[in-house]
């Protein structure tokens, strides 16, 4: 697959604080007009944890997995973790792999916001080479997901099935 | 919008309610007890959320919107179709009054049209300001007209309470007299009282005895009422704990509705002492939830 971009946004928890994107990769400067755009689509109004979202950001798709990252001092943070994807690809086939991706470092007790910023490049790359991340001493196996989810463009013309043909 | 769309907004009866406030005010943990009759722990809000409850048939949509700075701009637009209107603050958070102030006082020309309640929220909290600092703090004086309740969205105190005045303000008509138990105990699951409430003295003489004594035979059989000297008392069990409510016989209709907000709290028990599980109850913490819960059930 190709992704043109892994985004990483949060609301902020902690008072007087507000949206930001936390990561861009690999575009990493991004004009306050795109952010404001992105933002608001990475992170849409009543979003809640544990939901995907799917936009359209110019002629890409833009899908978001929401997430929760717990806080030493403060409550729990709202992320989304979201990939831009061209729009000739079926958005709905990629929600696994974000959920995948964050689901696992969950559960090996390593998804932070320092993580998710040092291993930017890390998760880019392997999604775009549909093969496994490692992030730390944590393999996330993301070659089988791909796999399942290998597909014709749907600018082409759909496979026809049956005998007959 | 189209003529039906007027038509159903004439007929329906739904009812607006914004719910304003800084960020980390409750607003958000008050919705989810609403709906959930327990605290339960969340994330900010992006934007705003919106729920819709039926209150004894009435719709009401709670449009709760977050408090942070960059979406404080979207709650006049939201107050504009709005019934009423509820501005929360944290009680104990003193340092944050003034821009709390602020931020009422953007929408203060709102709130000559429709009615503002003043939740005080986090009462279960040691260091909460006084209701009387709280109106001075906010300037809510100032305002042409006001309510303020002090609630705990993390224990339950008051919201009843106050959902009642805000259904009055709301609808004219008064919700549904709730029953009125006399009395509440709570045990743990081998049937030791832990904590009791009444709003008369009627656990004095026999009547708690027998209900003690009940408690222990009520493990065997599977009897859960029981009729004493005019009383109906109901028994319930839940994983770790078991509860009593004691009731009047004149309400013996109601015994629905009692055995619902039995259940409710004990819920709210299990959820709040994890560690009851292992056997660790601590006693001062329970009586203290159930003192704020029975705030809901016994006036
Ligand atoms: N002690 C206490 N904490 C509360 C109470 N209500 C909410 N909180 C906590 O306050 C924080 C903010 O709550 P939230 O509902 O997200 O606030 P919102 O920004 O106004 O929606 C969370 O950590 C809640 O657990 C309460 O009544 N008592
Ligand atoms: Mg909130």
């Amino acid at each position: 697959m190709y992704s043109e971009r892994t985004i990483i946004s949060k609301l902020g928890g902690n008072i007087g604080s507000h949206p930001i994107i936390l990561t861009s990769y690999p575009v990493k400067d991004l004009a306050e007009d795109e952010t404001k755009d992105l933002l608001s689509k990475c992170l849409p109004d009543g979003i809640k944890v544990g939901e995907f979202c799917i936009k359209r950001y110019k002629k890409h798709h833009l899908i978001s997995y929401i997430f929760r990252v717990e806080k030493q001092e403060h409550r729990d943070d709202l992320f989304s973790f979201s990939i831009l994807l061209h729009k000739k690809y079926q958005p709905d086939n990629y929600t696994p792999i974000l959920k995948k991706i964050i689901d696992d470092l969950q559960d090996n007790g390593v998804l932070s916001e320092e993580i998710l910023k040092d291993y930017q490049q890390e998760i880019y790359d392997g999604i775009n080479e549909e093969r496994d991340i490692k992030i730390e001493s944590n393999l996330i196996e993301l070659s089988d997901l791909f796999e399942k989810v290998k597909e014709e463009p749907s600018d082409e013309k759909p496979k026809l099935k049956g005998s007959f043909f | 919008m189209g003529i039906r769309d007027i038509l159903k907004r004439i007929v329906s009866k739904d009812k607006k309610i914004v719910i304003t406030g800084l960020d980390n005010a409750g607003k958000t943990t008050m919705v989810s007890f609403l709906q959930t009759g327990t605290f339960i722990e969340h994330t900010p809000t992006m934007g705003k959320e919106q729920v819709t409850l039926e209150v004894q048939g009435v719709r009401i949509d709670l449009v709760d919107m977050g408090g942070q700075r960059d979406f404080r701009s979207m709650w006049q637009g939201e107050l504009d179709d709005a019934q009423f209107a509820i501005f929360m603050v944290d009680a104990a958070d003193r340092a944050r009054f003034k821009e709390a102030k602020t931020e009422l006082n953007k929408i203060s020309s709102l709130l000559q049209k429709i009615p503002l309640m003043v939740l005080a929220n986090k009462y279960d909290k040691k260091d909460v300001a006084s209701i009387k600092e709280i109106i001075e703090a906010l300037g809510l004086q100032e305002l042409s007209s006001f309510e303020i309740v002090p609630i705990s969205c993390k224990t339950g105190y008051n919201i009843v309470k106050a959902f009642r005045k805000i259904y009055y303000k709301l609808t004219g008509s008064q919700l549904k007299k709730r029953l009125q138990p006399k009395a509440l105990t709570i045990f743990d699951k081998g049937g030791v009282p832990l904590t009791s409430t009444s709003s008369e003295d009627v656990l004095k003489g026999g009547l708690f005895a027998a209900i003690t004594s009940f408690i222990k035979e009520s493990f065997k059989s599977e009897l859960s009422q029981l009729k004493l000297e005019g009383n109906t008392i109901i028994f319930k069990k839940s994983k770790n704990f078991m509860g009593s409510i004691v009731i009047d016989d004149s309400e013996y209709k109601n015994l629905d509705e009692a055995e619902q907000g039995l259940d409710e709290l004990l819920c709210h028990l299990e959820n709040m002492c994890p560690e009851a599980e292992e056997d660790k109850i601590d006693e001062e913490k329970l009586k203290f939830l159930v003192e704020q819960y029975s705030t809901n059930l016994i006036e």
